[in-house]
Order: C-alpha cells, then structure tokens, then sequence
C-alpha cells in the first residue's frame, strides 16, 4: 500500500512538472507599411504544444480592413504570392511566418493606423479550435 | 579561279561583318547575356524613358509592382544596403532603376513616389502592356497577373525576382538573385566601373 502510494504520488508529481499542453504566438511583427502603402505583412511564429493538429482559420486587428492568410512561393526565380484558407500547424510543432514564406496579409489598412509614429499594435489569431489568442505586435522595417 | 576568289571574298565579307558586330555589340560578345536585353521605351514621371539615357554608366535594373508587399520593399532595400556595403560612394557612380510590371495599377508617378521611400536616385519607369511586355521578353523577365478569387486584393503579379546588370554602353552583362551572398555581384559591379 505504501510503495502504491508512493507510485501515485510520483506520477501525480511527474504531470505536474509537464509543460501545460497548449498553443502559442511568439515574436509577432508588422512590416511598417511605406508611406501610402495600403497593404503590408506580418510575421510570427505559431506554435502547437498540443497533441492534436490545428488549424490558423481568421486574424483580426485594429489596422487593416482585411487580413489574410498568404503564402509566397518560389518557383524558378518567379515569386508566387497565394492566399491561404487555413494555415495549419501540426501538433508539438510550429510553423514560421516569415518574409518569402508564409505571412498575413493587412489590406486596406486606415487611415491614421501603422503611421511612423506608431510602436506597436496588435493581433488577434482564431484558430479551429475555438482557441482565440491575442498578441502584442511591434512594428519593424524588418529584415533586409 | 573563280571558286578560291569566291571564297577569299566569302571570308573577307564575314571577317569585316563579325568587326562591325564586335565593334557594335557593346558587350563585345564576351557575356552570356549578349543576345538578351537591348533598347527600352518606357514612361518616367519627367517622360518617355529609353535606354540611351542610361548610357554613361553601369545600371542596376529590377522588375516588380508597387503594390508587392514584401518581395519588392525587400529587393530594393537589400539593393540600398548591399550598394552601401561595397561602398556608400558608389550610389552616384551607377543607375538604379526599378521598372513595374503591372501597367494595369502602376504608372510613372506612382512608381516614381514608391522607389523615392527607398532613394532619392532610384529611377522608377512604368509602361503599357505592349511596352513591359517588350522589355520583360528582351530581359528574359517573367510575368503573370493571378486572379486571387477569394482575395480582395483581387489579383497578384508573379514576377522574376533578379537584379539584370548593365554595362556603361547599355549592354546586359550579369544578373543576380541574392545581392547579399553572391560574392560575383560586388566583382562584376565594380569591374562595370570605370
């Protein structure tokens, strides 16, 4: 009885130590449009700590009329821009959203949003899950 | 007789006609590229731009669209900043010219105030459809407009994406893809130099 209570206690402590299953943004950016540029990207990495595959399905923000899934691929030197109805991100893994790859499109963005002086904004990822989450997103010239 | 003079004519007539097209082809047929690029006309915010006006010295030429989000802000950033790696002297040695593909939502003044975000001395052309599909095929440039359906931004460009180099008489020498890591781009452009 005591050594199975000893076992109990051990493996209640073991799921205890074990990372919480779930899902994350991480270092999430802009591009910072160009002066009278309506459109622009954003970059991010998704990750899935979970053990069951799932799906980037919406984005919303403060910015643009529309955002999007896109993708970008390059076939013989020729870039191919492609909007994507769902990105998604297998489980225990991640994907990088990031320039030539996969990124959200901001269309349309307003009037007086992602000026110079704006620092940081944000996004809002609905994925099929039902999960929503929320991430605060810096602004960037971006790699070059 | 006749047939050794006939021959001796023959062979004199395609020396002189290879002088004249070595004297004239201003790569000199050295380069792979001698049988692409050539003569251009397109539209500047200041007119109708040719080839002729970038004679005089080396010229840097990439193909986009001003509404490309990503590809081309990066493509002519990296150009800035790879230039200013080789030497920041050098901006006024060379032409920069950036030339949209998409004449259905690009023209001259539009192009001209997106390449100015970049650079004051970036030259930015536009053209017709017959015009960028003339200088596109000469270039070996491929372009496609894409309906995106479901998109509201309703169609997208697929474009090359590679920077063509142009000798001081006009002549296509090089082209490169990746500014950055090519260590060909810094050899062949300052060798373009006088």
């Amino acid at each position: 009885m005591n050594s199975k209570f000893r076992a109990l206690t051990f493996i209640l402590f073991m799921a205890f130590l074990r990372p919480a299953l779930s899902q994350s943004v991480e270092n999430a950016w802009v591009r910072r449009p160009l002066p009278g540029m309506k459109l622009t990207g954003a970059y991010m990495v998704i990750k899935n700590d979970t053990n069951k595959d799932i799906s980037l399905l919406e984005i919303q923000g403060p910015d643009a009329e529309y955002y999007e899934i896109h993708t970008h691929e390059n076939i013989d030197g020729v870039m191919k821009m492609r909007q994507l109805k769902k990105l998604k991100i297998p489980a225990m893994d991640k994907v990088m959203l990031k320039p030539k790859s996969f990124h959200i499109m901001l269309i349309q963005i307003k009037k007086g949003r992602l000026t110079k002086q704006a620092k940081k904004t944000e996004l809002t990822l609905i994925f099929d899950n039902k999960v929503k989450l929320t991430t605060e997103t810096k602004l960037s010239k971006g790699p070059l | 007789m006749t047939t050794v003079l006939a021959v001796a004519i023959g062979g004199a007539v395609a020396i002189l006609k290879l002088q004249w097209h070595k004297r004239n082809d201003p790569t000199h047929g050295k380069s792979p590229y001698s049988h692409m690029g050539g003569d251009f006309k397109l539209q500047h915010k200041s007119g109708t731009y040719t080839l002729e006006k970038l004679k005089g010295k080396p010229s840097l030429l990439y193909f986009g669209f001003t509404s490309c989000p990503d590809i081309c802000p990066m493509a002519l950033s990296s150009l800035m900043r790879n230039l200013d790696r080789i030497d920041p002297a050098i901006h006024k040695k060379i032409n920069k010219v950036f030339i949209s593909v998409d004449y259905k939502r690009d023209d001259n003044e539009k192009v001209s105030e997106y390449v100015n975000h970049f650079a004051s001395d970036i030259i930015g052309l536009s053209g017709t459809k017959k015009e960028i599909e003339k200088v596109t095929k000469n270039y070996g440039v491929y372009f496609s407009f894409e309906e995106m359906k479901d998109s509201k931004l309703e169609y997208t460009v697929d474009h090359t994406s590679r920077f063509f180099l142009l000798n001081s008489r006009g002549g296509l020498v090089a082209s490169f893809t990746d500014l950055k890591n090519d260590p060909l781009f810094k050899e062949q452009l300052l060798k373009e130099l006088p």
